[in-house]
């Protein structure tokens, strides 16, 4: 273990995210002309402690993924701002970005495509280490590292497609930490994998991140994993975040109509869930081309009313630490 | 049982034969469904649950898959005796299927009305106008909006929840009396999942057909089955009713599945503790092993299990289990207690 | 099935939909014969390489040195009795001497062209198709624009502007050609910079140069490997075509176009004269073929063995 990290400033919140917007253009015809914009991210803000996991929920398309992948800034925000330990992210030229992706890193969901096919495990997990410490003894750094991820030191010289996809995932993490991040994004890390592999993986993040100290942002479309593992829970729509809160009042007392409908619609794995299933939320998504006006749930709220459709709810304080954005909590109307 | 079953599956074999060798993905797989039940058939990737229904509309590519051993009894007739013009006929409009990706199970050039009025023509012989009035009707049932121009729509117009509509619509055409439905909500959003489901409990009642539900999620068989087969490396490991699979689970695969996923608002009633692992991954198919197959990963392996195949033991006349552990409480083996 | 660990990635689940309709026999008759096929390429591709390396071992005479009395002598399998075994040409030469020296001409040619038109053709590509933007619209442009010249008319219009020599017949046929490496580098390199893996290196902080020459170059190797294969057997023949025309290597050097234009003269009597070097030509280019589509197959992961 010879990383630095000295430059770790101590207080003040590892990661604050300010109106982060991400639109991509749509481009037609023989001239590219952009056509309209996909809004995969409009508007975000949220805060991750030190030490903390803090999961972001919503369904396929929401931008969860995306606000991931922005934070590494594997794409160029539209707006906004990502204060890694107090500096902006979004605003960081080339080198002191590479610097910064250090401290930053992420664990991809498909255990099949985020390993290079033609590299060994001992490059993929150590290359960047040895690049960025120039440490002689990366091998053995390597060796120790496979052992914390429950893989054995002579793993370092096969190559990917000889391992199974659990496995293959704890390559993913041992390479997320290799240049020991003091904050990991895990996008979907568990999903590819089959049930009986999950809990494995699942209880191998749990572990590392008492070992290591990280901070993490576990994005999820599984609601019941991101219960689990998560501290703090924001839930995504369309671009949005409609609530935050801790993992206990997320669950136990969900106030968007969103959320409500979320936890609702999860399967039940118990007996005699089949007699007590509930009537779900209708229908679809809509577009993130041309989000709906107002709040973007109003198209499929059970509890939908005039002001909705219009004028789009501002994140409120409605409970201690626990934030909605829902005009169903606005002072007036409901108190 | 006064009922007689519409469907029962003995001695299933189905293998593939490919240049590493030998792939048994469904190796022995027994399990009869009552008319107008759901049999929730659960395993993970690999497991042969997606053979196992292949096997049944006799749908499993020859070379290089083969049905080697059992028999598919539908009604009363041996699907596996009949000729590819009759099971021709059984398919789509007697037993129909549904698939996890609905966009590559719906032909991309054709309008849904097209496919479905098609689906009419063939089977009860309808002209043209019946067929596309029948269509649209089918789209209306199914809770697709608009259906009188949707009718008029390409797959691609449609979203991936439609799409898992369109595709049920055409599977209940021809009111079939089996609708095999392979991971249908698997690549859709838990909002989305839960109105699919809704829509596939609510035409069963309608329509009174049985239902085979093949799903690697346990929350899925809880909210839709009556009755389960637990599969594992191409073998029903365990036949149970679905509350005895919640509350008294006998094959430790089985109680594997249960422990190792995370359950909403465990964590705040019992705090949180690590999930219960599995050990170790699926094994090979290829490489037959005399033992049970799940004994490398099982906690309470013994010595017998690693060399001597453990049968399907009757437990009651409602469950069953391919264990050693379930000998001592055994009525007897699934083979002989099939005959009486 | 995730979890293929040892078994070749076999998906038993997925293979019966996708699985062909030939029988299995006939599958395996074809996958013999593409064998066969490659070994006997490999083994052209050998000889031609003993010839081009071993030449002064392998001729049995200076290729150069003339015999105006023994000029046009018969072949052995013609009757004929001299020390050469394939007869002479019109100059009184080893026809067989040098037929084994064209090797090294062709093979030179050949290689260095694709070696000039690869570097080019992959660099462009790699950084057209992973920066994008205006580097890769002129990219594509030039691709198209020069694909859409006839190359033949290309390459002659080089080497008459640079002179006739050996350095500027691989020059003006590996300039002409880089379209080709360019266009498959720069699909394949915008697919793959999508790739997770790719993600996951720029995360790591690694550099632009770095992720393009190591991590995306590292998996277009094999498919270029397969182009870089047939067209060496392309280059071949277009030099021996620009020989041919006396825009190529220039007498009295022994090139396989030089001696079918030579031999030219006496085809309707002395006919072996450009035959000889003509199915030089024909088995080379053969023989590089059959092993580009050999490698094709092994290099295909999907017909690979895990």
């Amino acid at each position: 273990m010879a990383m630095d990290t000295t430059e770790t400033t101590a207080d003040g919140p590892i990661l604050e995210v300010r109106d982060l917007k991400m639109y991509f253009p749509i481009r037609k015809g023989l001239l590219k002309r952009t056509v309209g914009h996909v809004h995969a991210v409009d508007g975000v803000n949220f805060t991750i402690q030190r030490g903390e996991t803090l999961g972001l929920v919503g369904e396929s398309g929401c931008g969860k993924s995306t606000v991931g992948r922005l934070l590494l800034r594997l794409y160029a925000p539209t707006a906004g701002e990502a204060l890694f330990e107090g500096r902006d992210l979004m605003a960081m030229q080339t080198d002191e970005l590479n610097r910064a992706r250090r401290h930053i890193q992420i664990i991809f969901q498909d255990p099949f495509a985020s390993l290079n096919p033609r590299f060994r495990v001992k490059e993929l997990v150590g290359e960047a280490y040895r690049l960025h410490t120039g440490d002689k003894d990366w091998v053995a750094y390597v060796a120790d590292l496979l052992g914390k991820v429950g893989l054995q030191a002579d793993h370092m010289n096969r190559y990917p497609h000889e391992f199974s996809g659990g496995q293959r995932q704890r390559i993913g993490i041992a390479r997320a930490l290799a240049l020991q991040p003091r904050l990991i994004i895990a996008d979907e890390p568990v999903s590819a994998l089959d049930v009986s592999v999950q809990a494995q993986v699942v209880n191998l993040l749990d572990s590392l991140k008492a070992e290591f100290g990280f901070s993490f942002l576990f994005i999820s479309h599984d609601l019941s994993v991101v219960e689990h593992i998560a501290d703090r829970v924001a839930v995504m729509y369309l671009g949005e975040i409609v609530e935050t809160a801790s993992d206990r009042n997320l669950y136990q007392d969900p106030l968007h109509p969103y959320t409500q409908a979320l936890i609702a619609a999860v399967p039940k794995a118990e007996a005699g869930a089949k007699r007590r299933r509930k009537e779900v939320v209708r229908g679809d998504v809509p577009s993130p081309i041309n989000p709906p006006s107002g709040c973007r749930f109003h198209t499929r709220c059970p509890r939908a009313f005039a002001r909705c459709r219009s004028e789009r709810p501002r994140m409120r304080e409605e409970k201690p630490d626990h934030w909605v954005a829902c005009h169903l909590y606005d002072e007036a109307e409901h108190g | 049982m006064a009922e007689t079953p519409i469907l029962e599956v003995t001695g299933l074999k189905t293998h593939f034969h490919t240049p590493e060798g030998v792939v048994r993905a469904v190796d022995g797989v027994d399990f009869t469904l009552m008319p107008g039940r759901t049999l929730g058939i659960l395993g993970e990737s690999g497991s042969g649950k997606s053979v196992t229904a292949l096997s049944v509309m006799r749908l499993v590519a020859d070379p290089p898959g083969r049905i080697v051993d059992g028999r598919i009894m539908f009604e009363g007739r041996d699907l596996l005796a009949l000729s590819p013009a009759e099971m021709r006929k059984i398919r789509g409009g007697e037993i129909s299927m549904i698939f996890q990706e609905p966009m590559t199970s719906l032909n991309p050039v054709y309008t849904l009305g097209d496919q479905i009025a098609e689906v009419f023509q063939i089977h009860e012989g309808m002209n043209r106008e019946q067929a596309w009035a029948g269509a649209t009707d089918m789209l209306e049932q199914v809770g697709i909006p608009n259906p009188e121009s949707r009718v008029d729509d390409y797959p691609h117009q449609f979203s991936g929840g439609m799409r898992q509509r369109a595709m049920i619509a055409m599977a209940i055409a021809c009111r079939s009396r089996l609708l095999i439905a392979d991971e249908p909500t698997t690549a859709l959003d838990v909002t989305i999942q839960a109105q699919i489901l809704d829509l596939l409990l609510k035409l069963q009642e309608d329509m009174g057909m049985a239902m085979m539900l093949i799903t690697h999620d346990l929350g899925v068989i809880a909210e839709t089955s009556d009755d389960v087969v637990v599969m594992y490396a191409g073998e029903v490991v365990e036949r149970l009713g679905i509350d005895t699979l919640f509350d008294d689970p006998r094959h430790p695969y089985t109680r594997g599945l249960l422990n190792s996923i995370p359950r909403l608002g465990e964590k705040f009633t019992r705090g949180k503790q690590p999930l219960e692992e599995i050990p170790g991954t699926v094994p090979n198919l290829i490489d037959y092993d005399p033992g049970c197959p799940f004994a490398a990963r099982c906690g309470q392996a013994m010595a017998r299990c690693h060399t001597e195949r453990p049968p399907l033991f009757k437990l009651n006349p409602a469950h069953y289990s391919k264990c050693w552990l379930s000998e001592a409480d055994a009525e007897g083996r699934a083979g002989v207690a099939a005959a009486g | 099935m995730v979890d293929t660990t040892a078994n070749g990635g076999i998906e038993p689940e997925r293979q019966d939909k996708q699985a062909g309709r030939a029988p299995i026999w006939l599958l395996v008759l074809r996958k013999a014969w593409q064998l066969r096929m490659g070994v006997f390429g490999f083994l052209l591709l050998a000889i031609l390489v003993a010839m081009a390396l071993f030449s002064p071992l392998i001729a049995t005479h200076d290729p150069y040195a003339q015999d105006i009395l023994a000029r046009l002598e018969l072949p052995g399998f013609l009757g004929g009795t001299s020390d050469h075994w394939l007869g002479t040409d019109q100059l009184g030469r080893d026809l067989y001497s040098r037929i084994v020296y064209g090797a090294r001409v062709s093979l030179m040619i050949g290689v260095s062209a694709v070696v000039v038109s690869a570097v080019i053709g992959i660099v462009l590509g790699l950084l057209a198709g992973y920066f994008g933007g205006w580097i890769d619209s002129l990219v594509d442009f030039s691709v198209n624009a020069m694909l859409a010249f006839p190359f033949i008319l290309l390459a002659m219009t080089l080497v008459i502007i640079l002179g006739a020599s050996a350095e500027n017949v691989i020059l003006a046929l590996g300039i002409s050609n880089w379209p080709i490496f360019a266009r498959v580098t720069r699909i394949e390199t915008r697919k793959l910079r999508e790739q997770e893996y790719v993600l996951a290196a720029l995360a790591q902080g690694l550099g632009h140069l770095r992720v393009i020459f190591k991590h995306i170059f590292a998996n277009l190797a094999a498919p270029l490997l397969v182009i870089a294969t047939v067209e060496i057997a392309r280059s071949i023949i277009r030099e021996t075509f620009l020989s041919f025309l006396g825009l190529g290597i220039q007498p009295p050097t022994p090139s396989w176009g030089v001696m079918l234009a030579e031999g030219r003269a006496y085809v309707l009597t002395v006919w072996w004269l450009s035959t000889l070097p003509g199915a030089a030509i024909f088995l080379a280019a053969l023989g590089i073929n059959l092993v580009g589509d050999a490698l094709r197959d092994l290099l295909d992961p999907r017909l690979r063995k895990g």
